[in-house]
């Protein structure tokens, strides 16, 4: 051993002596690959059984598996459940659930075209097709987005793409329960052809998207919509004088933007059974100019939404409020119970000097402050007196959102208005019928001791009368801030018996059983 | 009071308030659902013991719910006594089969109550349907739906423990078909 690995020169008979060493080993060797072979061919017959015996017994397993006994009526139940794409993936799953989601036309009536840019057309071709295909003749809800196209020189490329689909989609419009049409392109295409689209007896909806320029033939909107309830408009431009109203319509939606000038907003004198009417006014630009009725006539509507939007760039345009009190002075709304003022302050506060004319009905306001300057700053200090005159201008009013924008406390003249001072008993309280507050803004040390504590850092159940029933604070607080509230907050879930609910949200300090958010307030986060 | 049986032969003494969260019991209760009875007196009688059609809804009758186990019920009961005295859905909101539900969100205390291995899930899901317990049942169909959103079919087979039947010819043409899909 010791002349292994060593220049070492063997004489003949040590040479012999080697090689009879050396034979041995190789033979060896060969046995021992040998037997690796054998072993590695054992080791794979046993794999290839544990997989069969796996395959069984995955097999065994799903027969039982829990699932497996729901009926297809259950499983459809399920589905029905699932937001829009994974109707596909559901198909991939396995047989059963592939018959039971194509033979479920519902999973497949919601219809949407061109959602994102850069998609493979000869896919997205085929999914729109295989949609349609699953829906039989079910009610659908079609969207077509060609937003992306405007922007880039691929629709300019590629236009007989959206033809196609919208040649498929044309014979469908008889079945349409919502359209909604995004970009200018698709409209055109959709709608315009030599044979009139026929009466669309099923649309409900209608969301109309231009997001640039004024149609060159309107006249395609000139449609026949007997049952239409609810319509949203993204930049009319011309198209709302071929609009035809029907009495049905209950909801409308007007949004001006960018500088397709002028707007013509004479439609809203022939709504005269709309309920809820949402109008904004965004970024219209030096060159506005809205086209309004003389007066503007809507006995049944109940909710009624202006936003003054922001102008070019960042700021407010100061020319805004001029336009707002245009359309305020014409209108006509004796049944309006819910007001929402995203304006200006002084807008706000000339709104509601001027508006409604019922002002005894209103039974939820909202006001949203926007800033003068849109990214931040401003100052949105309001005299506790301005206060005082909103509660006695509306005195049923039984939930009120207040909301300023980042970077903006919350009025204190609003807190010292609505909490009593020390001397005042809770039936002076200026806010009688109020129930729900929702306060959104940021919130300041001085405000918090002000509503939660007294000077002393006891607690203030002043501020919590027994008809106050929900208090929600949407905050960006400081972390100590925070942790204050959080003490606030588990001091009044023992004080305050009668609160339901408290809220202070995006830190989930919560008292109360209800933790199902409404809507009104997800809209004010 | 009312007196439920489990396929298990276990009896609960329920409020009727209570048991009447299920329409099927309701209708039994008030002779309304014949069909039900009929399998009641079936099953009744195959047990030995009689049951006629002035019986149920009296105190001392119990009613036969042979699908349901009794830690099956035990939840079940438990999810109706919590929701006693809210207002029952109306039949038309589910025969809306066309319209799909957008929400599937589950109050807290829901969610906390069906947190339960997926056996006891699927069980009640069975029993909500059998017993028509609409809320309970939506509850159940809510949970398996979150349970698959976001996943990928492979991830949902080794979830629900379902096989792959589709032969490779299938899964091929499937995959081509939702690439579309898969690329959202």
């Amino acid at each position: 051993m010791s002349i292994l690995s060593t220049d070492y020169f063997p004489s003949a008979a040590e040479k012999s002596g080697i090689l009879n060493v050396y034979n041995r080993q190789v033979e060896i060797l060969n046995q021992l690959e040998s037997e690796i072979l054998n072993l590695m061919a054992k080791l794979k017959d046993l794999q290839t059984t544990r997989d069969h015996v796996l395959k069984l017994a995955n097999a065994n397993a799903s027969l039982v598996a829990p699932i497996r006994r729901l009926s297809d009526r259950l499983l459809t139940r399920i589905f029905r459940y699932l937001p829009v794409y994974p109707s596909f993936v559901v198909t991939s799953v396995c047989k059963r659930w592939r018959a039971t989601a194509i033979s479920t036309p519902f999973l497949w009536t919601d219809i949407r075209y061109g959602q994102a840019p850069l998609l493979d057309f000869a896919n997205m071709y085929r999914s729109f097709y295989v949609r349609l295909d699953n829906t039989f003749d079910k009610p659908l809800d079609l969207t077509i987005n060609t937003c992306h196209y405007d922007n880039a020189s691929q629709f300019h490329m590629q236009p007989h793409r959206l033809l196609s689909i919208s040649q498929m989609a044309r014979n469908q419009l008889h079945r349409c329960r919502t359209l909604n049409l995004h970009g200018f392109h698709c409209a055109q295409y959709l709608l315009f052809s030599h044979v009139r689209p026929p009466s669309l007896k099923r649309l409900r909806s209608l969301c109309i998207n231009f997001q640039f320029g004024i149609l060159e033939d309107p006249t395609i909107f000139t449609l026949d919509l007997p049952m239409l309830e609810e319509m949203k408009l993204v930049n009319p431009g011309n198209l709302l004088q071929h609009v035809q109203i029907t009495p049905n319509l209950r909801k409308l939606r007007i949004l001006t933007l960018h500088q397709c000038e002028p707007q013509d907003l004479a439609i809203l004198s022939q709504c005269p059974n709309v309920v809820k009417l949402i109008i904004v006014l965004a970024f219209t630009g030096p060159q506005r100019s809205l086209i309004l009725p003389s007066n503007i006539p809507f006995p049944h509507l109940t909710e009624f939404s202006i936003n003054q939007g922001v102008y070019q760039g960042d700021c407010m345009d100061p020319q805004n409020d001029t336009v707002v009190s245009d359309i305020l002075r014409r209108f006509e709304s004796p049944r309006l119970t819910k007001l929402t003022l995203s304006l200006t302050q002084s807008c706000v506060k000339q709104t509601l000097i001027d508006f409604p004319s019922h002002p005894e009905r209103l039974r939820t306001l909202r006001l949203e402050y926007l800033s003068e300057c849109y990214h931040g700053g401003g100052d949105f200090q309001e005299s506790e007196s301005y206060y005082n005159f909103i509660w006695s201008v509306f005195p049923n009013v039984h939930t009120l959102i207040i909301s300023a924008p980042f970077f903006c406390a919350l009025s204190s003249g609003f807190v010292s208005s609505l909490v009593p001072r020390p001397t005042q008993q809770i039936q002076e309280w200026p806010c009688p019928n109020l129930q729900t507050l929702v306060l959104s803004g940021v919130i300041v040390e001085s405000e918090i001791t002000r509503l939660f504590y007294m000077r002393d850092y006891s607690l203030n159940p002043i501020f919590f009368p027994p008809h106050i029933n929900a208090v929600f604070y949407c905050c960006y607080a400081k972390k100590d801030i925070v942790d204050a509230l959080r003490i606030a907050a588990e001091d009044l879930g023992i004080v305050i018996q009668k609160l339901d609910t408290f809220y202070i949200l995006l830190d989930e300090i919560e008292i109360g059983k209800n933790k199902t958010y409404p809507p009104y307030l997800i809209d004010a986060i | 009071m009312v007196i439920l049986a489990t396929s298990d032969n276990e009896q609960f003494n329920v409020d009727k308030e209570v048991a009447e969260r299920s329409v099927l019991i309701k209708n039994m209760l008030e002779g309304e659902n014949p069909i039900a009875l009929a399998v009641a007196f079936v099953y009744m009688k195959l047990n030995g013991s009689f049951i006629r059609h002035e019986d149920v809804g009296e105190s001392d009758q119990s009613i036969p719910l042979p699908n349901i186990t009794s830690p099956v019920l035990k939840k079940v009961l438990e999810y109706c006594e919590h929701h006693r005295g809210e207002p029952l859905p109306s039949g038309d909101t589910d025969n809306a089969d066309d319209v799909r539900k957008r929400t599937t969100d589950i109050s807290e205390w829901d969610q906390k109550f069906i947190t339960v291995d997926q056996e006891m899930l699927f069980e009640i899901i069975l029993a909500a349907n059998y017993l028509d317990i609409k809320p309970l049942l939506d509850v159940g169909c809510k949970t398996v739906a979150n349970m698959i959103k976001g996943k990928t079919p492979e991830e949902i087979r080794k979830l629900f423990n379902i096989v792959n039947d589709f032969t490779p010819e299938e899964e091929a043409q499937i995959k081509k078909e939702n690439e579309w899909a898969e690329d959202r």
